[in-house]
């Protein structure tokens, strides 16, 4: 017992001394500057409606070009974490998601705009995510190498259960009928299927457009079915979005926010953390989960959806713990986690540094560099964005028949600009068309971008499960981790079901 | 309205200022405007270093930059279509690679453009061969084991690919054909989940590029069996070529290289190559991609040409035996 | 999950007044029986394959069945318990929104952002009732400023600036 304790003692302090070590790196004027100038800008784009964190990052890469390689992944970094603030303060306040990630902060987020409560909702998302941030980083320089394993046991079947679980987490978390939010995610999954088949190469539903056959990029649809259809309705009545302009209440969080938020930001850290370390954009799922938890957990759950403050604090912090867990697979075994991490790869190779399993023992600056840069990069944010509130909502003061234009146009240049693709523009153009006419039928569009996130990762897995298994679906149960998480959907369906299936059942024989 | 009216008026009007200051140039005194390099991929991967890498130095002889835009989907033939119907003066250039002139003219039969005759190779740059990697746990330490083990156990072992198409996918399905073993595949949007389902043993076989697997090979947690090149890499001396490891005639490499609409003045094309084999020649570039795991080339027009004829015709028969219908 | 159907299904009176105008619920379900059905007709060529070797029809047909099956579940559902009715549908917001990216879609290679710009903050404009021309006018010239100073030149990026031809690139080397 009392050796355990001072082996853990030990290794406290080795801890320690890593992190100091890489506090000393990153600390330096030079690099605090970088980090902060990357924050500032990639917040500043992240912000513009229509361009997502992997748009921005792509902008503002040649930035860090010349710069020393731990200078430039710092930079680089900060203008991640930038980006995905930026990202959340667009969905908040003009419900334009920008990737995934920030599709569930739009919900409550926006509302909470609405309600002319803009600030809070901004300032939760910027305290939950320096919560989030501060406690993944420790955990990261204490558990990364323990955790890649976490990584490496996830084999496809494993994934596709959880991807299942995430079906099933978005259709149980919106505010509509089950059965429409269903055909959502079918509807998504189907987009998603939309280019070269990944085995066979054969074109699906491209209706002849080259430009279909990769696929339809996640921030058209977003744009298009989300944040422009969403511009489109609001048009039509006037009344809905004066609330927006009315009045704007307090700028930062009041006590009683925080307190109602604290636990959430709390769980969101633990199931965002957690689900950022498996490979593959298992990232999205967090902010997905954590609503669905709050909402379970809420004594009102018909809250959420109105602007719960839970709905904004649980899944921000969920997105930025998992923002800091993905970074574990790139820097434990040299692979990254998701296209963000790929372009943060590509600027390590540029930069002479070899990405791989042994980037702990050849460049250990870096490595505890970067990751104390993480956690200076959060407090960055926390920094810059607190006083930027108040510039932010005086946004929202801006006459929507000026905005909407302006909307109009960062979305095209957005869309334009990931591929150089004038035919995305169109795209984003139809989708909103499209979304107009499905909200118009009371479909939510956000089940359908969650079906569509879902759907592209699901087809991979389910196929390769099939292929290493030669096409048995026994691996779905044979595998541990998949069965346990099978198991685990099939408890969660019967808990959320069945209380509904009672009380439909009462409110039958009532009447 | 009259207002509404007006306003596109003074629309019009500036666009009409703005379409007079375009200008015209000549061949003679190439270039005297900046250049566009499309690139068939997205920006910050691997091929979008090499072409900045590589046109640094030539944007410095020219004393005009190269501007890159990325025009990722579709097999590189997006990418293509842009250069192919683009002025030829030596303004547009393609960054080619193995996907839009190895692949495209074999697995796309209904494009816009002539994936061959609508260009004119500049110069090729660089290639770079794979590693045949196995996950440790097989017990396999040479490539003829793998082809042994793979007799004995027909359909048993797994591949991984990355991307439908990719020069490691088809080095894969080359090697199938070559050495006459049957290997499953399974099929990858991307490298680093195969590289992860490789590390743990879920698929067993993988052809990837050197740079990206050295790392994992050097820990200890790949083998790699060979190299598919002809000369065993600098970067790795000790892994054996394949045809060392004694599988005979089976070469695999990705490659890249600069093309130019088909029409380009001969003189341009001479003045672009000159340029690029200076740059690449350049000890600073060349020691530079050796050290990310590139052969550093340089040919001339015509060579980039006879090469891409022979690349066209190696992969055609691996193409339809690896079952990819042909499409749009 | 409150329902809203009870309220309408309590006024069987006003419902059956206005039959004439379908309910939400019947013409979502026709809605998704259309785009199912599109979809398999669309994916109709393309081999489903089997369990051991899943072919690239398997998960688009699959999925349309699916959303065919939920087409003809809502249906009945509406049928069992009839939703609101059918809201109006206001086509102008929608319909400049998506005039103004198709304008950028169209002038952005030709004419770049000097041109795109402008033609698609004044097509948004119409998508709005309530719209102050002089505003617009002012508007498209300040953010036809702002973009080509930000996009084209600080982050230089590879979206043309105005009409080709125009020297963009050489005050983007100028920046650098």
């Amino acid at each position: 017992m009392a050796g355990g304790s001072i082996c853990g003692f030990l290794e406290m302090i080795e801890l320690l001394n890593h992190l100091v070590f890489g506090l000393a790196v990153a600390v330096s004027p030079t690099n605090v500057l970088l980090c902060l100038a990357g924050c500032f800008l990639g917040t500043l784009i992240g912000v513009l409606p229509g361009i997502g964190s992997i748009a921005t990052i792509s902008m503002l890469l040649p930035l860090t070009y010349g710069l020393d390689p731990v200078g430039a992944l710092i930079m680089l970094a900060g203008i991640y974490y930038g980006a995905q603030y930026g990202g959340s303060t667009a969905s908040i306040l003009v419900n334009v998601p920008g990737e995934a990630t920030s599709i569930i902060t739009a919900i409550d987020g926006h509302q909470m705009a609405r309600q002319g409560r803009a600030g809070v909702a901004l300032g939760i998302s910027a305290i939950g995510s320096f919560i989030a941030g501060t406690i993944s980083t420790v955990f990261i320089a204490a558990l990364a190498i323990p955790l890649t394993r976490v990584a490496l046991e996830f084999g496809p079947a494993d994934y596709f259960s959880l991807l299942l679980m995430g079906v099933l987490a978005s259709a149980l978390l919106s505010r509509g009928a089950v059965s429409k939010s269903v055909a959502m995610i079918l509807l998504g999954m189907l987009l998603a299927t939309v280019g070269m088949d990944l085995e066979t190469a054969a074109p699906r539903l491209t209706l002849g457009y080259p430009q279909l056959m990769e696929q339809i990029p996640f921030a058209v649809l977003a744009m298009g079915a989300f944040g422009l259809a969403e511009l489109g309705r609001s048009l039509e009545t006037p009344e809905n979005r004066d609330v927006i302009s009315r009045q704007i209440g307090g700028l930062l969080p009041s006590l009683s926010d925080l307190k109602q938020s604290a636990a959430p930001i709390l769980r969101g850290t633990a199931i965002g953390g957690f689900l950022g370390v498996l490979p593959g954009n298992g990232a999205l799922l967090g902010p997905v989960a954590s609503y669905g938890v709050e909402k379970h957990l809420a004594k009102e759950p018909q809250r959420f959806g109105k602007g719960a403050i839970e709905g904004v604090a649980g899944p921000e912090s969920a997105n930025n713990a998992a923002a800091q867990t993905s970074f574990i697979p790139l820097l434990t075994l040299g692979v990254p986690a998701n296209a963000v991490m790929a372009l943060m790869l590509g600027a390590m190779t540029m930069n002479g540094i070899v990405a791989g399993p042994q980037v702990i023992e050849r460049s250990p600056e870096f490595f505890w560099g970067m990751i104390a840069s993480m956690w200076i990069g959060n407090l960055m944010l926390l920094v810059i964005n607190l006083p930027m509130i108040g510039i932010w909502v005086k946004l929202l003061k801006v006459p929507f028949r000026i905005l909407m234009p302006s909307i109009v146009v960062f979305c095209a240049i957005g869309a334009y600009s990931m591929r150089n693709e004038p035919f995305d523009v169109a795209l984003a153009g139809f989708f909103a068309v499209g979304g107009y006419l499905l909200i118009k039928l009371g479909f939510e569009p956000t089940p359908l971008l969650l079906g569509f996130v879902i759907g592209d990762m699901m087809e991979e897995k389910l196929r390769q499960a099939l292929i290493m298994s030669r096409g048995s679906l026994a691996i779905f149960i044979e595998q541990p981790i998949s069965a346990g998480l099978l198991a685990l959907t099939l408890v969660l369906l019967s808990v959320l079901l069945l209380p509904r299936v009672r009380r439909k059942r009462d409110e039958v024989i009532v009447e | 309205m009259r207002s509404a009216f007006r306003h596109i008026l003074l629309t019009a009007g500036a666009v009409a200022v703005a379409a007079t200051a375009a200008f015209a140039q000549s061949a003679d005194t190439y270039p005297n405007a900046p250049i566009k390099l499309v690139l068939p991929l997205g920006a910050g991967g691997a091929t979008d270093n090499l072409a900045r890498v590589s046109s640094g130095p030539v944007e410095t002889k020219f004393g005009q930059p190269i501007v890159i835009e990325n025009r990722p989907g579709a097999g590189g033939s997006l990418a293509s279509a842009v250069v192919a119907q683009s002025e030829p003066n030596g303004q547009t250039l393609l960054f080619a690679n193995f996907a839009t002139h190895a692949v495209t003219p074999t697995l796309f039969t209904n494009l816009s453009y002539d994936p061959v005759k609508d260009f004119k190779p500049v110069t090729l740059i660089a290639s770079q061969p794979h590693f045949v990697l196995v996950n440790p746990d097989l017990g396999i330490n040479t490539l003829a084991e793998l082809i042994d083990y793979a007799k004995k156990n027909p359909g048993k072992l797994n591949f991984a690919s990355a991307g439908v198409g990719s020069p490691l996918h088809l080095a894969a399905e080359y090697f199938k054909i070559k050495a006459g073993v049957d290997l499953v595949h399974v099929p990858y949007k991307s490298s680093a989940p195969a590289l992860l389902d490789l590390i743990a043993g879920r698929v067993q076989v993988f052809f990837d590029n050197v740079s990206t697997a050295l790392p994992h090979v050097q820990a200890g947690k790949l083998k790699a069996l060979a190299i598919t090149s002809s000369k065993r890499s600098p970067l790795a001396p000790e892994i054996p070529t394949v045809a060392e490891a004694g599988l005979q005639d089976f070469e695999t490499y990705g490659w890249w290289g600069v093309a130019a609409p088909a029409k380009t003045p001969p003189a341009v094309i001479a003045k672009l190559n000159a340029a690029y084999v200076e740059a690449l020649k350049s000890p600073e570039v060349s020691s530079k991609l050796a050290s990310q795991g590139y052969d550093v080339i340089a040919s001339t027009p015509e060579e980039f040409e006879a090469y891409i004829g022979k690349e066209i015709t190696k992969w055609a028969p691996v193409i339809k035996a690896a079952n990819l219908s042909p499409t749009n | 999950m409150p329902n809203k159907d009870t309220s309408s299904v309590s006024d069987v009176g006003e419902t059956e007044a206005k039959s004439w105008v379908p309910t939400q619920d019947f013409v979502a379900g026709i809605a998704l029986l259309a785009l199912g059905g599109f979809a398999l007709y669309q994916s109709a060529g393309l081999p489903t394959g089997s369990l051991s070797a899943v072919g690239p029809g398997l998960l688009p047909r699959g999925l349309a069945f699916g959303i065919v099956f939920m087409g003809v579940l809502i249906i009945l559902l509406d049928f069992t318990r009839p939703g609101e009715r059918l809201g109006i549908v206001h086509l102008r917001p929608p319909v400049f929104i998506f005039a103004a990216l198709m304008a950028f879609a169209l002038t952005i290679k030709p004419l770049g952002l000097l041109g795109a710009v402008p033609i698609a903050v004044g097509l948004a404009g119409f998508a709005s009732t309530e719209t102050q021309w002089r505003e617009i006018v002012v508007l498209a010239a300040a953010l036809t400023v702002a973009c080509i100073v930000v996009f084209g030149y600080l982050l230089t990026l590879s979206i043309p600036v105005g009409p080709s031809g125009w020297p963009v690139a050489a005050f983007a080397a100028f920046w650098k």
